[in-house]
């Protein structure tokens, strides 16, 4: 009877233990599962809102640069039509 | 042209001039040497020397200047211009020294009209530069940036853009492709070829530098053409 009564007191003493254990286990690892829980969603969700905006960017850029071009052409027709007004006046001066 | 051949040329184009009596016709009426009066005395010939050759060297000057600092120029056309430039610069300096020593207006008429007939400053050398700088510009600059563009075009009507593809736009984008074609086609060569023009090959033809200049106007149209296809077609994706 006492040995039956000591063991239940072991096993209540142990569950008492693991009950702890576990309430600490759950309160410990609370502060970092919302860290993973953070660093998971971020990663997750970074590439979410990246794809969100890289869609439309791209399609801007893929006209940024072609407007590019056309002002990098634009320049250098009108250096082009410098260099030959340039010319035409050098030609016009008396050499005859 | 090369120095060498200028200064060969100077004695037989001079005493040709003097013989045809070609002494050229001056802008300023206070220089009274022109082709009609045969009787200017030394003292004008020298003085109208002076001014013709000092004018010409600060116009090459300034070119050079300018030239040099062109971005647009390939490194053998401004190694080829530059080459041209200060040799008549230091021509027209050492022209300067002889007619002003010049003791007999014979000589000094000679010395005079090769000023023009061997050196063609205006004429050749300082346009056929600029023609040179105005085609580099194109065949360097220009029309590879237009060929970019259109090649992004063209990646864009078939990919992001597809849906805002339209057979009017299509036609745009064919016709810069023609565009640019075609400005290719008329610039070929013509910086060479107005590196080539001499101041003998004016002397026989003073039309010698219009198909160069024509060419290069040709395909600048050409090239605002493509330009305004491309505006157009970039104004209907955005």
């Amino acid at each position: 009877m006492i040995a039956a009564s000591r063991a239940g007191s072991a096993l209540g003493a142990l569950g008492l233990v693991l009950a702890l254990s576990g309430c600490a286990g759950q309160l410990g690892s609370a502060s970092p599962a919302s860290d993973t829980s953070a660093s998971q969603s971020a990663p997750s969700a970074a590439p979410s809102a990246a794809a969100t905006l890289a869609a439309p960017s791209s399609a801007a850029d893929d006209l940024a640069a072609i407007k590019s071009d056309l002002d990098q052409a634009d320049a250098a027709q009108s250096q082009s039509e410098t260099d030959l007004g340039d010319a035409d006046v050098a030609a016009s001066r008396d050499d005859n | 042209m090369k120095p060498i051949l200028r200064s060969a040329l100077v004695g037989t184009l001079a005493v040709a001039a003097l013989a045809a009596g070609a002494v050229p016709a001056m802008a300023s009426p206070a220089s009274s040497v022109t082709a009609s009066d045969s009787t200017a005395n030394l003292s004008t010939i020298q003085a109208s020397g002076a001014a013709k050759t000092s004018a010409r060297i600060t116009s090459l000057n300034a070119a050079i200047a300018r030239v040099t600092a062109n971005k647009a120029l390939t490194e053998a056309d401004r190694s080829a211009i530059l080459a041209t430039l200060n040799a008549d610069v230091a021509a027209m300096k050492s022209l300067a020294v002889t007619i002003a020593a010049d003791t007999v207006v014979a000589t000094a008429r000679a010395d005079y009209a090769s000023i023009f007939t061997v050196y063609r400053v205006y004429a050749v050398a300082l346009p056929q530069a600029h023609l040179a700088a105005a085609a580099d510009a194109l065949t360097d600059k220009a029309l590879p940036r237009l060929t970019s563009a259109e090649s992004k075009l063209a990646a864009a009507l078939l990919g992001k853009f597809a849906s805002k593809s339209t057979p009017e736009l299509q036609a745009r984008l064919a016709d810069m492709t023609n565009q640019i074609a075609a400005a290719k086609a008329a610039v070929d060569g013509a910086a060479g070829k107005a590196l080539a023009v001499t101041p003998a090959d004016f002397n026989a033809n003073h039309a010698v530098m219009a198909p160069i200049r024509a060419s290069i106007v040709s395909a600048h149209s050409a090239a605002k053409l493509a330009r305004a296809d491309a505006r157009s077609i970039l104004a209907a994706l955005k």
